[in-house]
């Protein structure tokens, strides 16, 4: 076979890099150079979303609805998709698709990729969701309800010693591994009783509701901070306990709705209209006469959740040993000054964790829209409560 | 070296132990000189081109022309912002030492998953290419198993085993597992039939063809089926996090999805490819280096 050590030098380089791949390497290494440069000079700068076109005022309009039949406390979501209480406000020929997320995080960032159009979520999700005004500038426009047992409740496995109170239930949790779902209103209200009571858990782990009701299931977890519903099936299918709430700590929760300030801007018809209808829902919600077709509703709407479980998620007298209320949402509406205090409260807590990079702007709280409604039903917030019922009131199998 | 009779096995034995040791140190030299090489050729070059162009694209469609869907992603500018910070927005940088503890977690667990789909694949794959009957009987399940996702598994993993850290590692070492007995088995089968049948008529047994000829036969198969093993093991790793719930690099991708902080999923994501490259580059290397031993045993025992 011919030897060709011209075609060999250049496979090989024994013969030292060919000019033309020196020349290459130079205009590589100016061209890396000046890139690098560029990134590292260069300010961050904006790279804000395009805005989205929703149309002229009174127009048609269509509208993607992020919701959770998953959390209790924004069960409005829920009577909204089921009584349609929207197609008397809203425009002729408009269409509202509704989403549903497993969590609130999930809807945020369906929101900031702009796909959701209305976002009904925890405390922390809609926190964190006005925190990214450079990728799009989000509000939080009404209160879906405020409690102390919804977002915030502690559960033991079911084997977990007998306590006497919620406060010795806590400590116990000191050194024990101990799962939420990172990102939710659990996940604040979690972080924010730790630190105040001096606790550390073994392990905190970010686990999602159905990890969680697994890893009760296999026995894995000494506890759990999760959010109504979950928290009522766990508790209903004796694979977890329930010892202590907001209630047993004096600290709130909150569900929001969250809007784009496009759509704000563009169609403050299509907001007021929203909102005229969600109060029509935060009523229906607040009549007990209501229980078991809200629990009806929230049973079409999800899968896997007993009806039972559901009812009791919102309705069911819990003992206030175990962190139990008699009133188990306060449907706000409104930015009541318990809303604004937790917003505020939370917004803190979030800073010091690194969970956002600053304290929410004072613009991403817009409680015009709502004052204006309830002025002009003559109504005043908070609009309702949701009691909690004897286990007698639940009427189903 | 001086004749040596076939009879006299002792000695044979003694002068392949020497051949072994010359052959470590060439192999060694010829490794370094194999890198000096390298570097001396267009490739780092065209790599380090290739990735300059990414970091182009990636620069300038998200920041300078804002391109739709790409406009609302993180760009380079905050992301090695956030990456490089002393005092990063939201917890995580190079500075910080959750950082590397993170990066240990999934390096562990997947050295953990790895050994044990190496040390279970690579025998499976070896008998499922030389035994037909056994095959016959394992394959049909080793199949049905095969497309199931480790996804697909974390209900059952976390059932199945105790702890919190043996689901991850089951869940990772999965795909890793399937990808190496794979690999195995078809370079078993691509052995050229000829060589089995040249041994047998040499008078060798059934098990020192298996050692003689099969084994090393199959290993480019199985060191090419290692590289994609440790490739599918770092993906498998952010389902095995989402079990874990604490720490590591899928769990630090899993949290920042939740937590909305776009910067940390794109630092997780790209330290989490920086490892598994380094890994995968490792294993080739390895692989480079053991079959450069046994082809210059044979063409040394061949030479005399």
């Amino acid at each position: 076979m011919h030897y060709n050590s011209k075609i060999c030098a250049c496979r090989t380089g024994t013969e030292g890099v060919p000019r033309f791949f020196q020349k290459v390497a130079v205009w590589f290494a100016l061209v890396l150079s000046a890139s690098v440069a560029q990134v590292f000079l260069s300010a961050g700068q904006a790279s804000a979303a395009a805005v989205k076109d929703y149309g002229k005022p009174g127009q048609p309009i269509e509208l993607v609805i992020g919701y959770q039949p998953y959390y209790t406390e924004s069960w409005s979501g829920v009577i909204m998709r089921d009584k349609k209480f929207y197609e008397k406000y809203l425009p002729k020929g408009s269409t509202v698709t509704f989403q549903i997320g497993l969590q609130g995080a999930i809807i945020v960032n369906g929101m900031l990729a702009g796909k959701v159009d209305v976002g009904y979520v925890g405390d922390m999700p809609a926190i964190v969701s006005t925190s990214h005004a450079d990728v799009r500038d989000i509000r939080m426009v009404s209160v879906l309800g405020l409690g102390f047992d919804q977002c915030n409740i502690f559960l033991t496995r079911t084997d977990a010693p007998t306590f006497k109170s919620p406060d010795e239930a806590l400590k116990w949790l000191d050194g024990k591994t101990v799962a939420v779902p990172k990102g939710s209103c659990t996940d604040r209200f979690a972080q924010a009783v730790f630190k105040e009571k001096n606790l550390k858990p073994a392990e905190y782990l970010n686990q999602s509701i159905e990890v969680i009701t697994s890893g009760f299931r296999a026995k894995k977890l000494d506890a759990a901070v999760i959010w109504e519903p979950t928290a009522s099936r766990l508790i209903q299918e004796n694979l977890a306990r329930r010892v202590a709430s907001g209630a047993s700590v004096n600290e709130r929760d909150g569900g929001f709705m969250v809007m784009p300030a496009a759509l704000i801007e563009q169609r403050p018809d299509v907001v007021k209209a929203w909102l005229e209808a969600e109060l029509d829902a935060e009523l229906y919600f607040a009549d007990s006469k209501n229980a078991m077709s809200i629990a009806k509703m929230a049973a079409s709407q999800t899968t896997g959740f007993p009806e039972k479980a559901l009812w009791a998620s919102a309705f069911a007298q819990y003992p206030k040993s175990a962190g139990g209320t008699d009133n188990r949402i306060t449907l706000a509406y409104g930015f009541t000054p318990e809303a604004k205090d937790l917003v505020q409260k939370a917004s803190k807590f979030l800073v010091e964790i690194k969970s956002i990079k600053s304290e929410i702007r004072p613009e991403a709280v817009m409680p015009q829209f709502t004052a204006d409604i309830l002025t002009a039903r003559g109504l005043k917030a908070p609009v309702g409560e949701v009691k909690a019922l004897p286990e007698s009131a639940y009427a189903g199998k | 070296m001086s004749e040596t009779k076939l009879t006299d096995f002792a000695a044979i034995d003694a002068q392949q132990a020497e051949r072994g040791a010359a052959a470590d140190i060439t192999s060694w030299a010829l490794t370094m000189h194999r890198w000096s090489q390298w570097l001396q050729s267009p490739r780092p070059y065209l790599m380090l081109i290739g990735f300059a162009g990414f970091l182009g694209f990636w620069y300038f469609a998200v920041e300078v022309w804002k391109l739709p869907r790409f406009a609302e992603m993180p760009g380079p500018t905050q992301v090695f912002g956030e990456w490089f910070s002393k005092d990063p927005t939201y917890g995580l940088s190079i500075f910080t030492p959750e950082y590397y503890l993170h990066i240990w977690v999934s390096t562990r667990r997947i050295a953990i998953a790895f050994f044990l789909a190496t040390a279970t694949g690579v025998p499976l794959g070896l008998f499922l290419g030389w035994s037909l009957r056994f095959k016959q009987y394992v394959f049909p399940v080793f199949e049905l198993l095969r497309p199931v996702p480790p996804l697909a598994w974390v209900p059952l993993a976390i059932v199945m085993f105790r702890g919190s850290e043996t689901p991850v590692i089951f869940l990772t070492f999965l795909a890793s597992f399937y990808a190496t007995a794979l690999n195995t088995m078809l370079g078993v089968e691509s052995i050229d039939v000829s060589y089995v049948r040249a041994a047998s008529c040499l008078g060798a047994k059934r098990w020192q063809v298996f050692r003689h000829v099969i084994v090393p036969g199959a290993l480019p198969f199985i060191f090419t089926g290692l590289q994609i093993s440790v490739g599918v093991a770092w993906f498998s790793l952010v389902a095995g996090e989402m079990v874990s719930g604490q720490y590591g690099l899928g769990y630090v991708i899993n949290t920042s999805y939740t937590m909305v902080r776009y910067p940390t999923i794109v630092i997780g994501m790209a330290t989490l490819g920086i490892v598994g490259y380094v890994t995968s580059a490792a294993i080739r290397l390895l692989g480079n280096h053991m079959m450069q031993w046994r082809m210059r045993e044979l063409s040394l025992g061949a030479s005399r």
